[in-house]
């Protein structure tokens, strides 16, 4: 049987791989992708709490919260080149 | 009245004067600067007369004027208001400052003319004369020491006026320092004053004096001794006379009405002004009249062996002052007026006598090269003379009969040890005779002694604006005592003029009762001395020079003596050693090199210091790199959330 404290386990696996991609990784993507998987960490959450206590609340923040991260991943995604190309104003 | 209600001229024509030469009066001729000056305190001179004379044609119980001009300071229960007061006390030294300062005026036109700060030079003479007639006229404490700051502000710039020389400067610091202590006693005696009576005013102040305070109460003493430290400072009485003799730096004119007939009286004002005070203080009365005797002897002597001209000159004002203050002490505030008003004649001639020999002498000051100028300069000879038989006490010159009612007051008086202070009085008589004769036989008589020939053929009469104002103070030197006439069983015109300011209730400050016959020997004893000290001097340095000279060589007591004379009792080196040397030691080792270098800077560079040194420790914390700063947010999250987990499972 699969219970609330499953999901919270996997995502808090899931949230501590993000964060050591982010911290470990210097290419940008691998970065970008490390933050994705954080906040789907935090999606996962959303959707499980939501689900138990009936309220859907919690999956219209996880709606916006992926609006938001394809948002940044499209923006991650111009920034690439640029920062490829004067890696001096890219800071990391 | 015309005269009274003009009362306020008399102060403001010398400020115009003043404002006029010292604004503009590099742009003005030397005729032009001579002029406004002159004539703002002739001016004044006049207004003032006017007002005398209607000050006498009042009756005797209502000779106090009132000038209110407006309210200067109103704050609380405290106001002072800007107004001036005339009563017979201010009455007697408007005349004589007026008059003494119009002829000094008139004089530093012929003096000063080769100077090149002329119109600098008469804008302070200006200045000061509105101090000093703000000081005698003030109707309150408060009006009497802005006089009193500006008449001490007004000497130390005139006598650094030649400020090119180190001396010159020194001696108006010196006389500014000294001066500053005892202005520090007299503020401190008028806030005591208002904390007493709630008021300033000498209307208010002094009529309920009697019933406010205690006779010699601690609040009345206390007043009254910080009263005097004020006049000790600005009359130089011991222990704060040492900066008068170096006075002399100044131009001569300014010594003459300064230091000597003006300034150094108004501590002698302010006492006798403050009568209803004192006459509570025994104690202080006492103190007064101790270090009045005590300074007219011991000037007395330290004016024996100068030979600067002018210093000697110094140490007689010194003394003189010395007398007026044992005049005051022992409760005869009206010799001390007499006094104040017969010197201001006598001692003003003879600085201007002296001013003149000097400009004779092409600035020479020292008496040893002079000599022999009775002859070459006859004006200044016979004023001289007259003068110095006037200071000597010689009857019938207005120095004998002041001096002889302070000696008789001396005599006569109530407060302790009063014949103790008569016969200091009475040796000082002989020695000031002496000095001053000294100074006379060196100067005019015998042969010059100058070497150098240009100093020689150069010797000449003053011009006539010059000698003139000489042979009219001669002239009161003259007849200023018949003032104190009839002399025999009190009560003379001065007297009665200027009782009603003294009249105190259970205190007979006048009105002796003594003997007709007493006070014949007593004056007998006064002229006596002065006779003596006339032909010591005589024999000494006019009839037999050498015999001065032979009972110097013989060394012993005598020689010591001397030097310690002419030394001045080494006082200004014993001031040196026990007070500058150890402030400027602790200023300099203490204050400087130890609390403001060590603590004030060494807080200030502690404080940069300690937050630099912070600072470079947390710099390195700040690396720029993005990976360093997520570690950090990451492992203080999870230090957060650990130490939240740790607190809600301790529950």
């Amino acid at each position: 049987m699969i219970t609330v404290n499953h999901y919270i386990a996997l995502s808090a696996v899931l949230f501590v791989i993000g964060v050591v991609g982010v911290l470990t990784r210097r290419n940008i993507i691998i970065v970008m992708m490390s933050i994705e998987i954080m906040l789907n960490a935090a999606n996962l959450l959303l959707v499980t709490f939501a689900r138990q206590s009936g309220d859907m609340t919690g999956h219209v923040f996880v709606f916006m919260v992926m609006a938001v991260a394809a948002a940044e991943a499209a923006r991650g995604a111009c920034d690439h080149p640029r920062v490829v190309q004067e890696p001096r104003d890219g800071g990391y | 009245m015309w005269g009274l209600e003009h009362i306020w001229w008399v102060p403001i024509l010398p400020l115009i004067g003043a404002t006029i030469n010292g604004l503009v009066g590099h742009l003005l001729s030397k005729r032009a600067v001579g002029v406004v000056a002159v004539g703002s305190t002739g001016l004044s001179f006049l207004v003032a007369l006017a007002a005398f004379g209607n000050i006498l044609g009042l009756a005797p119980d209502q000779r106090v004027y009132e000038s209110v001009l407006f309210t200067w300071i109103q704050a609380g229960s405290f106001t002072a208001e800007a107004a001036l007061q005339v009563d017979p006390l201010s009455a007697v030294f408007l005349m004589v400052v007026t008059g003494v300062g119009f002829l000094i005026h008139v004089y530093s036109v012929g003096y000063m003319g080769h100077e090149a700060g002329y119109p600098r030079y008469f804008a302070y003479l200006n200045l000061f004369m509105f101090s000093m007639l703000l000081l005698i006229l003030g109707a309150n404490f408060l009006l009497m020491f802005i006089g009193w700051e500006g008449v001490g502000l007004c000497s130390y710039l005139l006598i650094g006026y030649y400020y090119e020389k180190q001396s010159a400067s020194d001696a108006g610091k010196k006389a500014f320092v000294m001066n500053r202590i005892g202005d520090f006693g007299f503020l401190l005696a008028i806030m005591w004053i208002f904390w007493t009576f709630g008021s300033i005013d000498y209307t208010t102040v002094f009529p309920v004096a009697h019933d406010k305070l205690a006779l010699g109460g601690l609040a009345v003493t206390g007043i009254t001794l910080l009263l005097f430290l004020g006049a000790t400072g600005k009359s130089a009485q011991i222990p704060l006379y040492t900066w008068l003799p170096d006075a002399m730096e100044g131009p001569t004119p300014v010594s003459a009405l300064i230091h000597a007939a003006t300034m150094v009286t108004a501590g002698v004002y302010m006492v006798a002004r403050c009568n209803a005070l004192f006459n509570l203080a025994p104690m202080t009365m006492m103190i007064v009249a101790l270090i009045g005797a005590t300074t007219a002897i011991f000037a007395a002597t330290m004016g024996l062996y100068q030979f600067d001209i002018k210093r000697v000159l110094a140490y007689s004002t010194v003394s003189q002052l010395g007398y007026m203050f044992l005049a005051c002490g022992v409760g005869a505030y009206v010799a001390a007026v007499f006094h104040v008003m017969t010197h201001a004649f006598f001692k003003a001639c003879l600085f201007l006598g002296s001013g003149s020999v000097i400009h004779g002498m092409s600035g020479e000051q020292d008496m040893r090269q002079m000599g022999g100028l009775g002859k070459k300069m006859p004006m200044t000879h016979a004023t001289f003379l007259i003068s110095t038989l006037a200071i000597a006490g010689i009857p019938p010159l207005a120095g004998f009969f002041s001096k002889d009612e302070i000696l008789l007051s001396a005599f006569l008086g109530h407060t302790p040890g009063h014949l103790l202070y008569w016969v200091l009085a009475t040796i000082a008589a002989a020695v000031t005779a002496f000095y001053m004769f000294r100074l006379y036989f060196m100067t005019f008589t015998g042969e010059l002694r100058a070497e150098d020939h240009h100093v020689r053929d150069h010797v000449h009469e003053s011009p006539n604006v010059m000698t003139m104002p000489l042979v009219i103070l001669a002239g009161l030197a003259v007849v200023g005592g018949f003032l104190g006439l009839p002399m025999i069983e009190g009560g003379h015109a001065l007297k009665n003029f200027l009782d009603p300011v003294f009249a105190q209730p259970g205190h007979a400050a006048g009105g002796h009762d003594v003997s007709v016959g007493l006070e014949l020997l007593l004056m007998g004893v006064s002229v006596g001395m002065g006779v003596l000290g006339i032909l010591t001097a005589r024999y000494y340095y006019s009839v037999k020079p050498e015999a001065a000279v032979e009972l110097l060589n013989k060394g012993g007591m005598i020689k010591s003596i001397y030097t310690l004379m002419q030394n001045k009792y080494y006082v200004d080196e014993i001031y040196d050693a026990l007070i500058v040397k150890p402030i400027v030691a602790v200023s300099d080792k203490g204050l400087w090199r130890f609390f403001d270098v060590k603590v004030v800077d060494g807080l200030v560079n502690f404080a940069a210091t300690f937050f630099m040194g912070l600072g470079s420790m947390f710099r390195t914390a700040h690396t720029g790199l993005t990976r360093s700063y997520a570690y950090a947010m990451v492992f203080g999250g999870v230090f957060l959330a650990g130490f939240w987990l740790f607190l809600s499972s301790g529950k």
